[in-house]
């Protein structure tokens, strides 16, 4: 069977983009988060046409198939679990077009996020999704998971920047959703593929917003003896009435980690700091960035350090998105978690966390989009260890359970994907997950579109 | 299948809703295209809601939500209408987060209640759309907005999560108080415009955001749509970032209730433009702007502030009333194209509309691409009218865009596509409100597709 569908894969993308050796599809078996996958074949389309016939293919064979952009997915959402067909779409990468006076522009899936802004930047424009996975992931990902990223706060997540798509549904037929009009009549079905973690359809065109670049940015590293004291001053920001465009959290080994890695100027001997950014007009930035250093120290900041130069600001910003890579430099793997809930409650669950960490036996350092309460637990492990990622997994659902219980949610941007499916009923009740599967039902009736993530198995679906 | 036995289902709703909270006669004021309903119900929880939708599914009975009726007479006509349900009890504050930014409100709670509360402590609800009594429920459901889109967002940028009972009585709630939430499927996107054919909105939580430090507003008068049009995009091109930029022609302002401003108004168009935010780029943005179009060959450049710019937008906001007021016969559509098509198109619809006989009152949120154009009959007749909307919704199509009939009498509505072209993408919508509503029981009729 399986060199039939290789034989007929090849009849449609060229000999070139199928892959099936052992080692070729060794490399497919896992993305970033800590599952396995097993994929059959490989195949690499280069046109919507392509992917069309590999769907029908797919469905003739009775074979799944998942779609995959640079396999940095956080939650299993890249593996094919239940074997079958992964559709890479790295060599889709063109930027078809850029419309300024429309402020959109139309992308390949395989487009890298900050490749899109690297080329609207010389035209003073710039994508304003910016998940910290952005020099690798691709915007095909970011839109099956419905990225985040530190700039959420001010500027909304992936779906708020995506105008319309052309997919090929798990049929085969292609279809344009939204467009780059406004209000598209009828129900938001670009609205509702957006983070449906490539279940629903593969995109292989991606309308999304341009912003003008703003005019200036205040950049603050803010650091702190106590991390209780930094929570508090996310929240009194808010309450002033002042909304940065990013609020982000980083504590100590995180930042021990970073520093090694960037040379950025973090501190090594602060409980955490706040990276937090003003963008927009420069009238007004100044003194906004003044009583936010007030209200820093007004909650016992140590230091209040505002980045001078553009350099510096990157810089941080470096450090910042890098931090999960640099954490390699402590621990060989680590398990983040993804839960997120009301700003105010954040001093509490940070707590909460550590407590957990304590309890099991693990370190846990916490990077985060503070501003939007979507923490990023890091738990360290070493999968080599069986019996400590045992450990890790069920800390992992505790912390989880304990966001729900603050009044918040199971995943802030990173997606269900497999790894949280046992953690849907923490938020669903079985009424709303028949919801979701009617969903799935309509787009999916065969099944066949990556199996096995979202939704809890019932029925041998 | 029982026999439709009106006496029998009259007794159910009654034993649901209560004798108080049922009602079978007096009932034209809810009558919608020519159809009377049986019964109009007022329910006062999910649960009730719920025994009523599995009553409506078991009788076959067409069921048509309804908040306060402001939008009702929109979008296609209704294969049937048995029952009204009105969701006028549901009319609680549920949770005003004012720390977290969100509130949690029932569907029939109104915009300018929720305007009012919210601003007790320093915050707005970043949603502007016509007719201040409209329920937020209405709103959502008819994806409702208005000038301020331009800097906020529609209802889908600010609805956090919602709870809602599907057309089989299932109660579900989806999302929730944050912003950052990926778990499942957005079915709160899903939900919101879909015009009541998926589910009925209960309750909804919103994002708020802190008022701004100031606000400033600058009418512009250009002799020309090219000047003004010009303008307008030079306005998009620049640094500067408005709440709101909203294009009218001269026969549309003249219906704009604010006291007259020293304006020359046939043939002219105007700009209304907003700036919120701080103090200082409000009042540098004042003045760049009133540079800026002074540069594209505005006549005049006006400031407005305080209670003359609340009066303006209110005006502006309310602009189909205006129109509308002292006319039952006008033929609203709306238009939404990408940003750079909106120049052709107004033109376009002027166009054809003086070689028809018929007046066109517009106005456009120029940032965004939609226009809302309202046209009358004055020396022409009902036939050129349908052509002239099939004109612009032909147009509008060929921008890349559409155009949608939302206000018309219902004879007219069977003469033309309401919803504009049918498009492929509408048989996947099809499919979804089959799994939701296998029985079609939720505004049978009324949306795309026949849906």
């Amino acid at each position: 069977m399986t060199s039939q569908l290789i034989v007929e894969l090849e009849r449609i993308a060229g000999k070139r983009n199928v892959l099936s050796s052992p080692e070729e599809l060794l490399v497919y078996q896992y993305d970033a988060s800590v599952d396995r996958g097993n994929p059959q074949a490989i195949v690499l389309p280069t046109s919507a046409d392509q992917v069309s016939k590999i769907v029908r293919l797919c469905n003739r064979l009775n074979v799944p198939f998942v779609a995959r952009g640079a396999g940095t997915n956080l939650s299993g959402g890249s593996l094919p679990i239940k074997g079958g067909v992964v559709i890479g779409l790295s060599r889709m990468n063109r930027i078809l077009e850029i419309d300024i006076p429309n402020q959109r522009a139309t992308v390949e899936p395989g487009v890298v996020n900050l490749d899109i802004s690297v080329a609207l930047n010389p035209l003073g424009y710039y994508f304003a999704p910016d998940p910290a996975s952005q020099k690798a992931a691709t915007i095909g990902g970011n839109v099956a998971e419905n990225a985040g990223g530190p700039h959420c706060l001010k500027y909304g997540v992936t779906t708020n920047h995506i105008l319309g798509l052309e997919i090929v549904t798990p049929d085969g037929d292609i279809l344009q959703l939204g467009g780059k009009a406004l209000d598209t009549p009828g129900y938001d079905l670009t609205g509702l593929f957006v983070g449906s973690e490539g279940t629903l359809g593969i995109a292989t065109k991606i309308i999304v917003r341009i912003l003008r670049l703003p005019e200036t940015y205040k950049t603050l590293l803010v650091i702190y003896d106590n991390l209780a004291d930094a929570g508090q001053t996310v929240s009194a920001i808010i309450a002033a009435g002042i909304l940065p465009a990013t609020l982000e959290m980083m504590d100590r080994i995180i930042l021990g980690a970073v520093e090694a890695s960037f040379h950025a100027g973090f501190p090594l001997d602060a409980e955490g700091v706040l990276l937090i950014e003003l963008d927009g007009l420069t009238d007004g930035m100044e003194r906004a960035a003044e009583r936010i250093a007030g209200i820093c120290r007004a909650n016992h900041a140590r230091e209040v350090r505002v980045a001078k130069t553009l350099a510096e600001r990157d810089k941080l910003w470096a450090g910042r998105k890098g931090a999960f890579g640099a954490i390699a430099r402590v621990s060989p793997n680590y398990l983040v978690v993804d839960g997120t809930v009301p700003r105010t409650k954040l001093p509490e669950v940070l707590n909460q966390v550590y407590d957990v960490g304590r309890r099991y036996d693990l370190r846990i350092p916490n990077v985060f989009h503070a501003g939007d309460g979507n923490l990023h637990p890091l738990i360290l492990f070493d999968d080599r260890n069986k019996e400590q990622k045992e450990k890790v997994l069920q800390a992992g659902m505790e912390l989880l359970k304990l966001c729900v219980a603050a009044g918040g949610t199971i995943t802030g941007e990173h997606g269900i994907g497999v790894e949280k499916i046992a953690a849907m009923p923490f938020v669903f009740s079985p009424a709303e997950i028949a919801a979701l599967r009617q969903v799935k039902q309509a787009f999916d009736p065969g099944g066949r579109c990556n199996p096995g993530k979202i939704l809890p198995q019932a029925d041998g679906r | 299948m029982t026999i439709l036995d009106g006496n029998s289902i009259a007794d159910q709703l009654r034993q649901i809703v209560g004798e108080k909270y049922f009602s079978s006669d007096g009932l034209a004021p809810y009558a919608l295209d020519g159809l009377t309903p049986r019964w109009v119900v007022s329910p006062g929880s999910p649960e009730q809601i719920s025994s009523i939708l599995s009553l409506a599914n078991r009788e076959g009975l067409a069921v048509l939500p309804r908040g306060n009726g402001t939008k009702f007479a929109l979008a296609g006509l209704p294969r049937a209408a048995d029952l009204v349900m009105s969701l006028n009890r549901f009319n609680r504050i549920v949770d005003y987060d004012a720390p977290n930014l969100t509130v949690t409100v029932e569907a029939g709670v109104t915009l300018s209640e929720l305007k009012r509360v919210v601003a007790v402590q320093g915050n707005l609800i970043p949603l502007d759309p016509p007719f201040a009594n409209a329920t937020l429920g209405g709103i959502i459901a008819t994806n409702g907005s208005g000038p301020k889109r331009l800097a906020y967002g529609s209802a889908r940028d600010i609805v956090l999560g919602m709870r809602a009972v599907l057309p089989t009585g299932a109660q579900v709630r989806f999302g929730g108080k944050v912003v950052k939430n990926v778990a499942g499927y957005d079915m709160t996107r899903l939900l919101i415009g879909s015009w009541g054919t998926l589910g009925v909105i209960t309750e909804m939580t919103f994002r708020l955001l802190p008022r701004p430090e100031a606000e400033s507003s600058v009418l512009a008068i250009f002799p020309s749509l090219d000047q003004a049009s010009g303008a307008s995009g030079a306005l998009f091109a620049s640094q500067l970032l408005p709440s709101a930029v909203e294009l009218v022609n001269g026969a549309g302002y003249k219906y704009v209730e604010v006291e007259a401003e020293s304006i020359g108004l046939a043939g002219d168009y105007i700009l209304a433009i907003d700036f919120e935010g701080f103090d200082e780029a409000v009042k540098r943005q004042v003045r760049d702007v009133t540079a800026l179009c002074s540069k594209e060959g505005a006549k005049e450049v006006i400031s407005v502030e305080g209670d003359r710019q609340e009066r303006l937008w209110s005006a502006l906001t309310d602009f189909h009333r205006g129109v509308s007021a002292n006319n039952s016969a006008v033929v609203g559509l709306k238009s939404s194209v990408p940003i750079s098509q909106v120049h052709g198109l107004i033109a376009l619809s002027e166009k054809t509309a003086a070689q028809n006989g018929l007046e066109c009152a517009l106005i456009a949120h120029a940032g965004s691409g939609i226009i809302y154009t309202f046209f009358r009959v004055v020396s022409g007749n009902t036939q050129t009218l349908v052509q002239v909307i099939r004109d612009v919704q032909f147009a509008a199509e060929k921008a890349g865009g559409e155009a949608v009939v939302e206000w018309a009498p219902t004879e007219f509505k069977k003469q033309v596509p309401v919803w504009g072209e049918p498009q492929p993408s509408w048989s996947l919508m099809r499919r979804l409100k089959a799994e939701f509503d296998p029985k079609g029981i939720l505004n049978p009729g009324r949306f795309v597709g026949g849906i």
